[in-house]
């Protein structure tokens, strides 16, 4: 309704030649403007907590898929780290071999 | 048994294949341009704003100072530092989803396993020679190379399949809260030149123009009145790139938000197709904001 009414208000200068006249709207568009600021200020705010309010739910999903790439990349840890278990194995056999000897 | 094995494996392998293609996979093709998409919409978004708060500015101070006395209300920003940073923090959780499923669906989701096998592989027969060596056995153990082969591609299937039935269960999960979010970014902007924010950017631009309309009025000798023709022209060509640029912001927020459902969905001509709309408008975006910038300060 603001808006509406700061466009009116407007578009009559477009019909308007008299300067003194022209500046009287303007002063009152103005006013409108300052009022179109203040609701603008309030509904901005509104919009950023509705979305404060969808964050959890992002969150959730990303501690979801962290989860199953956590799950995924430990079975590569664990086929690594059983070969690095058997490296060892390996070089205790080498050290056994070599005091044996 | 060399045949009963490859056996197995032929037929584990076809089961796995057509339990996958039974089910329609996640593009990640689809998944890396919705996460590009969404970066650039982060990036656009903050420019937008810093643009829009520009413009407003100057018309806050002009009404404060006509006032009788100076008043804090009457410096309240359109767009408040508080509320910017929960939209930060918002693509940012977004980005950080995004990368999350490009990396659930990218193709090297099983390197690390496939590594993990062959290193595996190599270090049963290195130990069993070593201890054949010894003569503590009498045989290398080993994997053999099929059985070896068997195993990483068995292990490679089953895991892209838990990793694509993971993220096909977040994706419709997040979907309706995806859904909320870009469309109440959306509102926020605003439908048209007569809602929210892209409605306050055509105001401020209005009263400009207004107060050159006052000027042409007052203007004595047609050199004055060319001067002001000059500058009306010029805040008319920021003022349609700006609510082109606001607009096009728009759509992109709405066109994130099908992309994210034609994923979710599995659809791949919706993915080809939303995602295509994405980077279109998000280019354009970016187009409009870049000939913003150019404009001159004192045109804007």
């Amino acid at each position: 309704m603001l808006l509406a009414r700061h466009t009116e208000m407007s578009q009559s200068l477009d019909r308007i030649t008299d300067p003194a006249t022209a500046k009287a709207i303007i002063m009152e568009m103005q006013e409108t403007l300052h009022r179109i600021d203040l609701v603008q200020n309030l509904l901005f705010r509104q919009s950023s907590q509705e979305l404060d309010a969808k964050l959890p739910g992002i969150t959730k999903a990303n501690d979801t898929l962290e989860e199953s790439l956590q799950s995924i990349e430990d079975i590569g840890d664990f086929l690594n780290a059983t070969a690095n278990f058997l490296k060892y194995a390996d070089e205790a056999i080498d050290i056994a071999k070599s005091l044996a000897a | 048994m060399k045949d009963v094995l490859r056996y197995t494996r032929l037929v584990s392998l076809s089961l796995l294949a057509v339990l996958l293609a039974g089910c329609s996979s996640i593009q990640p093709t689809g998944v890396a341009n919705f996460s590009a998409g969404l970066s650039a919409a982060k990036g656009q978004t903050s420019l937008a704003f810093q643009a829009a708060t520009d413009l407003t500015s100057e018309s806050i101070i002009d009404y404060a100072a006509s006032q009788p006395t100076l008043i804090d209300t009457n410096f309240l920003p359109v767009i408040d530092p508080a509320s910017l940073a929960v939209w930060d923090q918002v693509f940012t959780a977004l980005q950080k989803y995004a990368q999350n499923l490009a990396l659930l669906t990218s193709p090297n989701l099983t390197k690390d396993y496939e590594d993990g096998v062959v290193n595996l592989a190599a270090e049963v027969t290195q130990v069993g020679q070593d201890l054949k060596h010894q003569k503590m056995i009498s045989e290398v153990p080993s994997l053999s190379p099929s059985l070896a082969g068997a195993f990483t591609e068995l292990g490679d299937l089953l895991l892209r399949a838990k990793a694509q039935h993971d993220a096909k269960a977040v994706l419709s999960h997040t979907d309706p809260t995806i859904k909320t979010i870009f469309t109440t970014m959306a509102d926020a902007i605003g439908t048209s030149q007569m809602h929210n924010l892209r409605g306050t950017v055509h105001a401020h631009w209005e009263q400009r123009k207004a107060t050159l309309k006052v000027s042409f009025l007052e203007a004595k000798t047609p050199a004055e009145r060319r001067t002001v023709a000059v500058k009306y022209a010029s805040l008319l060509n920021g003022q349609t790139t700006q609510e082109l640029a606001l607009g096009s912001l728009q759509r992109s927020y709405l066109a994130l938000a099908d992309a994210h459902h034609a994923l979710a969905q599995g659809s791949r001509p919706g993915v080809l197709a939303a995602v295509s709309a994405v980077e279109q408008e998000v280019q354009n975006t970016q187009n409009l904001i870049n000939r913003f910038n150019s404009i001159s300060n004192t045109a804007r």
